[in-house]
């Protein structure tokens, strides 16, 4: 049987065709099942459940893509860039002389790893992903809920800035600086 | 580091750089080369509530360059820093590294607007309000004239308050040949002025 996600705990579950199972003991009483039913019951059935579950949630994976990343109805796939360092030490100790005292780090190194670790942290139940479409290119902007921290990267998967930003801080930039919320997805949605 | 293998990680680099950018790969690219060393010395400028927090500090010194050869950037980075091992990510080294890194492709200063034109427009937005005070710092602090263009290769808010504003981070790019990270901040005193900067050479 085809797996599909649990979008809570994120894990590939095994799907329960429970309209087969169904079938299958209806075909018990009867002693000469049909073979236009028994086509249904082994090949169309599950068949049909699962291109229609792809369908269904590919849709909802590009609708989530297309509306929060262009504006003008087109499609565009951008890819979340992996973590790739920071832009320049200058900037890292810029942002660390700037910000750390926000979060409590006394060390340089625990401030980039907290950085790192809460952009790699993107699918977490307490991440929020948001996109920046500036001149320049697209920021990726990873926020977590509970500690408040942003991590921002550029194109090139690298980081440019790391800070807090509170609630209204975050609607403010939702307004000027054109930050779009991009839904959450299950991350396993694979389902052939 | 073996030219082989910087030749390798150097065009996987400028391919990635490439792919992402939409653009062509064998053309001329900015990079940025920085010497890095960490040591266990504390830093004089550590700031109140970092005071003491340095356990490794770096010394560096950075050189800007604009090529299309690989060949160019490998003989530059060996004869600036002869066998010192090069890293292409920020982060943590034992002793001394050099950092490379693309800043951006080639620019063509023919389709940029000069410093006097940006300046005259009225800023639509809070985007272009920041971008044309950074320009106008810019054009002040680093000398450049009206007939001048720059360029700003990333710019990002950071959440620090500037009246209606917020500071701005980022890196810019002259045509006078220059290249500067910079700190957008707000003085009141002086009122707005970059912070941070440091005009780097490119060398062409």
């Amino acid at each position: 049987m085809p797996p599909f996600c649990d979008a809570i705990t994120n894990n590939l579950v095994a799907a329960k065709n429970k309209g087969a199972i169904l079938l299958f003991s209806e075909e018990k009483k009867e002693d000469k099942p049909k073979t236009a039913l028994f086509i249904y019951q082994t090949i169309a059935a599950p068949l049909l459940e699962t291109v229609f579950t792809t369908v269904a949630v590919g849709l909802f994976a590009i609708i989530g893509i297309i509306m929060y990343t262009n504006s003008d109805g087109t499609y565009l796939e951008i890819p979340w860039p992996e973590y790739n360092g920071w832009t320049s030490e200058s900037n890292l100790t810029s942002h660390f002389n700037t910000h750390a005292g926000e979060f409590g780090y006394q060390y340089l190194y625990q401030f980039e790893d907290a950085c790192k670790k809460n952009y790699e942290s993107s699918d977490s139940l307490t991440s929020k992903k948001y996109i920046e479409q500036s001149d320049q290119g697209n920021v990726f902007i990873v926020r977590n809920i509970i500690s408040r921290m942003v991590s921002m990267v550029n194109e090139q998967g690298k980081m440019i800035a790391c800070y807090t930003v509170g609630e209204t801080e975050l609607n403010s930039k939702l307004k000027n600086k054109g930050w779009k919320a991009i839904p959450k997805l299950p991350s396993c949605y694979m389902l052939i | 580091m073996n030219k082989n293998i910087f030749f390798e990680k150097i065009s996987e680099e400028i391919q990635e750089y490439a792919k992402v950018h939409a653009v062509k790969k064998n053309q001329k690219f900015y990079f940025e080369t920085s010497l890095v060393e960490y040591t266990k010395q504390h830093s004089s400028n550590a700031i109140k509530y970092n005071e003491g927090y340095y356990s490794k500090i770096f010394n560096k010194e950075t050189k800007v360059v604009l090529t299309a050869s690989i060949t160019s950037l490998f003989n530059f980075i060996n004869k600036n820093y002869p066998k010192t091992p090069i890293l292409f990510s920020t982060g943590f080294f034992k002793g001394k590294s050099v950092r490379v890194r693309i800043i951006k492709e080639e620019i063509d200063f023919t389709t940029v607007p000069t410093i006097e034109k940006i300046l005259k427009n009225e800023p639509k937005g809070y985007n272009e309000k920041v971008q044309k005070l950074i320009v106008e710092c810019a054009k002040k602090q680093l000398k450049l004239s009206q007939n001048d263009k720059t360029v700003i290769v990333y710019s990002t808010s950071e959440n620090k308050s500037m009246g209606e504003l917020e500071e701005e981070s980022g890196e810019l790019i002259t045509f006078t040949k220059r290249f500067t990270y910079f700190w957008l901040k707000l003085d009141a005193k002086k009122g707005y002025y970059l912070d941070n900067l440091n005009p780097i050479k490119i060398n062409d």
